[in-house]
């Protein structure tokens, strides 16, 4: 019962956070002025109140919402996997592959879709390739050589993004390119968030389903085997998943670090290790951190600070908080 | 029944052991001995599946082990590591709960939490089942294995090593358990390095030295004072 309490806390958390990041800003408005445009829904009377909450603050907290919980459950779903509570979803290189591909994008094209074409399938390739070189040493000690291989396809695309970045006209694309880097939700529209949230929505089920068997593989490949779970074929569904959410969070917002790695952990803390718990809870308190990362970084000075800079600046303390208190107690 | 035809067995394609022929009929306890690096992790492993053998195949019940599914495996047969690394801090309700729903997808959680509760009342652990598994030693630890494998209800349990960590009570307790559990025609295969134990529970022993089987019969025939010098070398 206490569970469900905490998901109920945690669903009004969000709703309220949500409701705050849509009526503050620049543009102040009333509870009663932001209720009555909801209210009127997204085809209603036009006026400037009316752009500013439809088109401007709610995309941009539908999208936190959506890249918060896809990367808190990227996270959650990895640490269980890697057995190891320091991962996060970059951990095969997803983001560095993802990096790299809106950066030639952003070279070769000032089409966005371009950009979030390649972003998404240079995640995708990244990740392949480090499963491909994992698979090609063979299954001994599966899990070292693929944080290895990992390593070896993030370094790699790190350093093809520096290339591009050195050689990137230095008045127009530069910029670009590292402003795109440090994350940002100012342009995610509709049309994206149509086309993603299906895409977050499903994969994020998909990694609810396997919460059982991440619970189970917790104990150790061969034990797991031996209680029926085919290792292999799970672990692959779940970097699948992963990845692709992964992606499509590069894709919509660039590089938002940080999240992955310590929502789950606040997680656990209020929940216990239980995966069948962590992972849809991750998503509530990934998409909670996200909006309230937000909330400031649109708030805390006139200029919007991108998001990638703030979840690192605020993540680090609580990081090194939750590290003074489990390196007491133990992880969870 | 479990039978093993030329079966050799190791790691990145170096043999550990074999070829050997083993048989492990329905219904008896099996001890397996032997020193360090002999190979009977390595075997027991093998046998299980977890493990693909270098040569050689593994029967389980006259069929070959690779023609079962993993589902079909985790209901045939249960098994405890020697070893085992704790990281997060799962329920040991769940833990347990495991074995219950192992190879049982459609397993309710309440069926499997019961067996789980029956498993750790069998093992007198029920006062561990909503502790975090990081919160125990590891002899507790221990148990909350073997008891996860007794949930899983299978007619064959392997157990490497299955006292390991575990005071002297609980180890009189397992091997009780085990004579047991023997009574109810299961078949328990367990490596050990305590000849007293095997003579105590075992109808057989198999006697294992760099990868071969040196001995393999009745315990009392076979764990006489001069086989054990012979097995771990001893010169006096």
């Amino acid at each position: 019962m206490i569970k469900f309490g905490i998901f109920g806390i945690l669903f009004a958390s969000l709703a309220v956070l949500a409701g705050l990041g849509i009526a503050i800003g620049p543009f102040a408005m009333s509870p009663g002025q932001l209720v009555g445009v909801l209210m009127q829904g997204p085809f209603g009377a036009p006026s400037l109140l009316h752009t500013i909450v439809w088109e401007v603050r709610l995309p941009h907290v539908v999208g936190a919402v959506l890249i918060g919980a896809a990367l808190a459950i990227s996270g959650a779903a990895y640490q269980g996997l890697f057995i190891n509570p320091l991962v996060s979803p970059e951990i095969l290189g997803v983001l560095a592959g993802a990096g790299f591909g809106a950066a030639l994008g952003l070279v070769l094209s000032d089409h966005f879709v371009t950009v979030q074409l390649l972003s998404f399938i240079f995640g995708l390739v990244a990740v392949g390739l480090a499963v491909l070189l994992a698979w090609r040493v063979g299954d001994e000690d599966g899990l070292i050589v693929l944080v290895l291989a990992g390593m070896i396809t993030a370094a790699l695309f790190t350093a093809l993004l520096s290339f591009i970045k050195y050689t990137a006209d230095p008045y127009d694309k530069l910029p670009a390119i590292i402003y795109w880097l440090m994350g940002s939700l100012g342009q995610i529209t509709w049309a994206q968030l149509a086309w993603s949230a299906p895409v977050i929505g499903l994969a994020s089920i998909g990694l609810v389903q396997q919460a059982e068997r991440l619970n189970i593989m917790s104990q150790g490949d061969e034990e797991a085997q031996s209680l029926g779970v085919p290792v292999v074929q799970t672990r692959i569904l779940i970097i699948l998943l992963t990845t692709v959410l992964a992606s499509v969070t590069v894709m919509l917002a660039g590089m938002i670090a940080w999240v992955g790695l310590i929502v789950p952990h606040l997680t656990r803390l209020l929940l216990g290790a239980d995966n069948r718990l962590v992972l849809p809870a991750s998503l509530l308190v990934g998409a909670i951190y996200l909006v309230a990362v937000d909330l400031l970084s649109r708030n805390f000075t006139s200029v919007e600070i991108p998001i990638g800079i703030l979840t690192a600046l605020i993540g680090l303390p609580i990081f090194a908080g939750l590290l003074l208190r489990l390196g007491a107690s133990g992880w969870r | 029944m479990i039978r093993c035809d030329q079966l050799c067995g190791g790691y990145r394609g170096k043999a550990v052991f074999g070829p050997i022929d083993l048989t492990f009929e329905a219904g008896s306890v099996v001890a397996l001995l032997g020193g360090n690096g002999s190979g009977k992790t390595t075997l027991l492993k093998t046998i299980l599946g977890l493990r693909p053998p270098l040569s050689g195949v593994v029967y389980w019940q006259n069929k070959p082990l690779h023609a079962l599914s993993l589902a079909e495996r985790a209901r045939l047969v249960a098994f405890v590591p020697q070893q085992h690394k704790v990281t997060f801090g799962l329920r040991v309700r769940d833990i347990v709960a495991m074995g219950s729903k192992a190879g049982l997808i459609k397993a309710t959680s309440a069926e499997a939490l019961a067996r789980a509760d029956a498993a750790l009342a069998q093992l007198k652990q029920s006062h561990l089942a909503e502790k975090r598994i990081t919160e125990l030693s590891g002899g507790q630890q221990q148990l909350i294995l073997i008891a996860r494998a007794l949930a899983q209800q299978t007619p064959v349990l392997v157990l490497d090593e299955p006292v390991n960590h575990l005071d002297w009570g609980h180890q009189q307790r397992l091997l009780d358990l085990i004579v047991q559990l023997a009574a109810t025609e299961r078949t328990i295969i367990f490596s050990t390095h305590h000849p007293d134990h095997a003579k105590r529970v075992a109808h057989r022993c198999v006697l294992m030295r760099a990868g071969q089987v040196l001995a393999d019969g009745a315990c009392v025939q076979k764990l006489t004072s001069d086989a054990l010098n012979d097995l771990y070398q001893l010169d006096f």
